[in-house]
Parts: C-alpha cells; sequence; structure tokens
C-alpha cells in the first residue's frame, strides 16, 4: 500500500506546531483563572477576616474611650475633693476647728480640759437603723468651783453648734489644801447642720 | 462564513459483523473519512458499541465562499456546525477531488543514479504550468508486477496540486476541529479496498463528486492511472440549468429522478459519453504500457454512482461488469454502503504512514 500525502511535511509541523502552541495556552489560561479565581477566593476570605478584626478593634478603641473617660472621671473627682478641701481651708470651715472653737468660746478662764471626746456619726447609707445617729461631745476637766461649772455649762447652752448639754459629774477634791478645783463631765450634741 | 449541516445518518453495520482492528483508534472510533466534493463535504465514521459496529455518515454544505481556495484562514469556527453532524473533532483523512490536482505518470530510466525524487521534481517541473515551488506533490512508485514483461523503466504516479489548495483544505477542516494529517485522490483511499475473486483483474474507477469527476484503474490494489475531470455532478446541474432554463434545485430534482426524461438524457448523454471516451483512453492506455489482463471491472462511486441513466448508460456504452461497491469493496461489516459515502467510508479506513 503507498503512502502518499499531498499534505507537505513543513504544513504538517506548523499545525502541529500550532496545535501544541493552543493546547498549551489552553492550560496556561485555564491555571491563570484557576489561580486568578483562588486568589480572589483567598481575598475574599481576607476581607471579612480584616472586616471582623477591624471591627473587634474598634470595639477595643470603644472600651478604652470609655475606661480612659471612668480614670478621668475619678481623676476629676479627686481633683474636685481636693480643690474644696483647699477652699474649705480658705473659708476657714473645717468642721473640727469650729467645735473646738466654740468649744473654747464656752469654757471659763480659770478651768480646764483633762478630757474630750468627739463622736461623729457614720455616713448617710451607713447607718444600722435602730436610732437616729447623733453627734455628740463629752468633755472632762476641773473649774475652781461650782459656779464656774455652772458657767462652762450655761456657756455650751448658748453656743449655737451645741444642743442638749448636760452635766453628767461635779466631785469635790478629796484632799484639802489651797487647790480646792472641783471635776466636771458634760455631753452636748453637735448640731448636724453645722458640720 | 455560515456553515449550513445537512444530517444524513445511515447505519449500515450489523452486530457482531467483523471489524479491521487495524482502523479503531481509542477503541470506539475510527478516525474520520471526509470527502471533499466541491463545496460538500461528505463525513464517514465508523462507530463499534460492544461487538456491534456502525457507520455513521453525513453531509455537510459549505457556501460557495467558503469551498474558494481564496477564502482559506477567513470565516468563523466551524466546530458548531461541526457538532451539529455528530462528528466530534479528531485525526482524519481527506480526500479531495478537484480539477486543480493533477496526476500523471512518468517513466524513469532504472540505471540513473539520481535519486528517484529529485528526477521526479525536475520532470514535474517541465510539466507543470506554474512554479513548482507552489505546488505540493508526492509520488507512488508502480509494483514491478503491473509492469510490462520486458519494460526496464521505473513508472513512477505523480501526484500535484496547487499548495494554496492544500493549504485550503486544512485550514478549512481545522476550523471544524478535524485534524487531517492525510490527503489523498479518491482512487487511493479505493485501490487497497477493492476486492475481485481474480487477483490480477484491473478495474475502472469512476468517483463522480460535485466538480470533478475521477477516473482510476486499479491493480493489486495500487493505482495504474488516474485522470481527474473538471466537471461532475454540479456540471450536469449547470448543463441542465442552462438548456432547460431552470433553477439548481429545479435541476438538482430532476437529475435525481431515477428514470428521466428523454430530453434530459440527451442533455445528459454528450457528458457521460465524454466520461466514456475518456474510461476508454485510461483503459487503453494502461493496456499499452502495463501488463495485459483480460479481466476488468468497473466500480462506480461517489454523488450519481446510483443514478440509474447514468449506470444503465455505462453498462451500454462500455460494456464492463459493474459492480456494487458493497461487493467491490472489502469492508468491515457485510452490510453495504450508500455509493456517495464509498469515498468517505474508504478514507476513514485509510492508515496514515506511521499507523499501519
Amino acid at each position: 500500500m503507498s503512502r502518499l500525502n499531498l499534505i507537505p511535511p513543513d504544513l504538517l509541523a506548523r499545525r502541529e506546531a500550532r496545535r501544541l502552541l493552543r493546547f498549551w495556552a489552553w492550560r496556561v489560561g485555564a491555571s491563570v483563572l484557576l489561580l486568578g479565581g483562588l486568589f480572589f477566593l483567598l481575598n475574599e476570605v481576607a476581607a471579612d477576616r480584616f472586616a471582623e478584626v477591624e471591627q473587634i478593634s474598634g470595639r477595643y478603641d470603644d472600651l478604652q474611650g470609655r475606661l480612659r473617660s471612668a480614670e478621668d472621671l475619678i481623676l476629676e473627682r479627686d481633683r474636685l475633693a481636693e480643690r474644696r478641701a483647699v477652699i474649705d481651708l480658705i473659708r476657714d470651715e473645717h468642721p473640727a476647728d469650729a467645735f473646738l472653737f466654740a468649744l473654747g468660746e464656752a469654757l471659763t478662764p480659770d478651768s480646764y480640759l483633762t478630757f474630750l471626746e468627739l463622736r461623729r456619726c457614720a455616713p448617710a447609707g451607713e447607718e444600722t437603723g435602730d436610732a437616729p445617729c447623733r453627734a455628740t461631745l463629752r468633755i472632762r476637766g476641773q473649774a475652781a468651783d461650782h459656779g464656774r461649772v455652772g458657767a462652762i455649762l450655761r456657756g455650751l447652752g448658748r453656743a449655737p453648734r451645741f444642743a442638749d448639754a448636760t452635766l453628767l459629774s461635779v466631785q469635790e477634791p478629796q484632799r484639802s489644801g489651797a487647790d480646792r478645783a472641783v471635776e466636771f463631765e458634760i455631753t452636748a450634741t453637735l448640731r448636724e447642720s453645722d458640720e | 462564513m455560515s456553515i449550513s449541516a445537512a444530517r444524513r445518518l445511515l447505519p449500515v453495520g450489523r452486530p457482531g459483523s467483523a471489524v479491521a482492528p487495524s482502523f479503531l483508534r481509542g477503541g470506539q472510533r475510527s478516525r474520520l473519512g471526509i470527502e471533499i466534493a466541491g463545496d460538500v463535504l461528505r463525513i464517514a465514521q465508523h462507530l463499534r458499541r460492544g461487538s456491534a459496529g456502525h457507520w455513521m455518515c453525513g453531509d455537510l454544505s459549505l457556501p460557495s465562499q467558503a469551498a474558494a481556495p481564496a477564502a482559506a484562514g477567513r470565516g468563523a469556527r466551524c466546530a458548531p456546525a461541526a457538532a451539529g453532524c455528530r462528528f466530534s473533532g479528531g485525526r482524519a483523512t481527506a480526500v479531495c477531488t478537484s480539477p486543480l490536482i493533477d496526476v500523471f505518470p512518468l517513466n524513469l530510466e532504472r540505471d540513473d543514479d539520481a535519486p528517484v525524487a529529485q528526477r521526479v521534481v525536475e520532470q514535474a517541473r517541465d510539466r507543470l504550468d506554474y512554479p513548482i515551488e507552489e505546488a505540493v506533490l508526492d509520488f507512488s512508485l508502480l509494483p514491478p508486477v503491473v509492469q510490462r514483461p520486458g519494460d526496464e523503466h521505473l513508472t513512477v504516479l505523480v501526484y500535484t496540486a496547487p499548495r494554496q489548495l492544500i493549504e485550503h483544505w486544512v485550514a478549512t477542516l481545522d476550523r471544524f476541529d478535524w485534524y487531517v494529517d492525510c490527503l489523498l485522490t479518491p482512487a487511493c483511499v479505493l485501490a487497497p479496498r477493492i476486492e475481485h475473486p481474480l487477483r490480477d483483474a484491473r478495474h475502472l474507477v469512476i468517483s463522480i463528486a460535485g466538480v470533478a469527476t475521477s477516473l482510476s484503474v486499479v491493480q493489486f490494489g495500487e493505482v495504474l492511472l488516474e485522470r481527474i475531470l473538471p466537471w461532475g455532478a454540479q456540471g450536469l446541474v449547470e448543463r441542465l440549468q442552462v438548456e432547460l432554463d431552470l433553477s439548481a434545485a429545479q435541476s438538482e430534482r430532476l437529475l435525481q429522478q431515477s428514470d428521466p426524461a428523454s430530453t434530459v438524457q440527451e442533455i445528459l448523454t454528450p457528458l457521460f459519453a465524454e466520461l466514456v471516451q475518456e474510461a476508454d483512453g485510461c483503459l487503453a492506455y494502461c493496456d499499452a504500457y502495463f501488463s495485459p489482463t483480460t479481466t476488468t471491472s468497473l466500480l462506480l462511486v461517489g454523488t450519481l454512482a446510483a443514478h440509474p441513466a447514468l449506470q444503465r448508460f455505462f453498462d451500454r456504452e462500455m460494456g464492463l461488469p459493474r459492480r456494487d461497491p458493497t461487493q467491490g469493496l472489502r469492508l468491515p461489516g457485510d452490510e453495504g454502503v450508500d455509493p456517495a459515502f464509498a469515498p468517505a467510508v474508504c478514507s476513514a479506513l485509510w492508515e496514515p504512514e506511521g499507523e499501519a
């Protein structure tokens, strides 16, 4: 059997080369498309993750902001308290000083205090609930005579910062001699509005 | 380029029929066999499903501009049209019957030292009426058994065609995703398939295509001579159109009549006579230059092979025993093929060099 062929070998070779070129071009094209698709999908997934991180980051910043504002509030409160203390000091309205000053006004010149107790009530909301708390002052001391003790008691009764001044005890001295001062003990309640 | 596809499926096999294993590629499909018959492609492929084999045949009409060599490389892809014909892409063998293909014998001195190919090219250069650089050329060396006793020449049958024609058809069929790796004339693919009880019988093979007709003489499975006439079925239609002032469709219908009117026969007779004259010339040439033989048969294939008027004319004028392609061709399966598809079917069975 003869093996004739009217297609010249160079034409066959050219076609084969074209066929191979097309084949590889398709393969490369398909690979590029596949990789492109994968890249796109990864990009989509990464974009979702980025959005999630952005969201969490925003919430973190929000919380940070709130925490900072809370700290700022605390600092502001402390600063205001310091300023109030300074202002109180400047206005001479310190409560203890005011009580001591009033107590000094009530005492007579020749009398001495040997004991002083100031009982303050707990702040509002911390009361036990049995009876209304009243701030009290208790003093013990010595006076030249009973008349002076009476003058101290009246002085306390007149002072606007004290109320209900009560003489608890008066004792004569045990020993005899020139020093015949009497010992006394007085209580009074403090006026709340003046504290 | 628009392609109009006309599908015609001809299951012509029989379950269990023997199939030559050599042409089965990929297990189930043979290569495509394509006959280029002008602006019509005839396609054949053997399909095997289980133990049953079938021939699938179809034709595809191309617009005339697609069939012209100048249109090579132009147009859209033709794969959708091919898919419409149920023929998938793949390797193919094509046969082309074109008046541009020239087949001629050469007698070369046997004791010349120059290579045969070189001597063939030198002689073909003188014969061609266009530069040989624009031609494709191949040749077959005829076996000594066909030569006359005492003839010391080498007899070569040379096939030439314009390169542009071959490139055009290769490019056109490429657009169908049909990878044609072998392009021949119809006689080349029919010759190995012709069988006869007598081994040395000589056969006259007439293949009528669209724009040309191939006449060939075959012996021992080899083409001794092939001549291509510049008219085919289309020429007959045009002759009827001119003579009867009809449209092409009307002329085609008239030509397909099994018993045409006497007027039609009178119009066609000169062409048939020319065909017979050429056939006689071919046989006379072979009788003169090749070994004498007493038995000769006629095998008629192609578009008009089944035309009763043509058959009658040949029977009357030539007096050769006419053989049907079903009996005259060695094909897988026991059932016959449509004579119109015989060249395409034999192309599908062609084994190119390296695959034999």
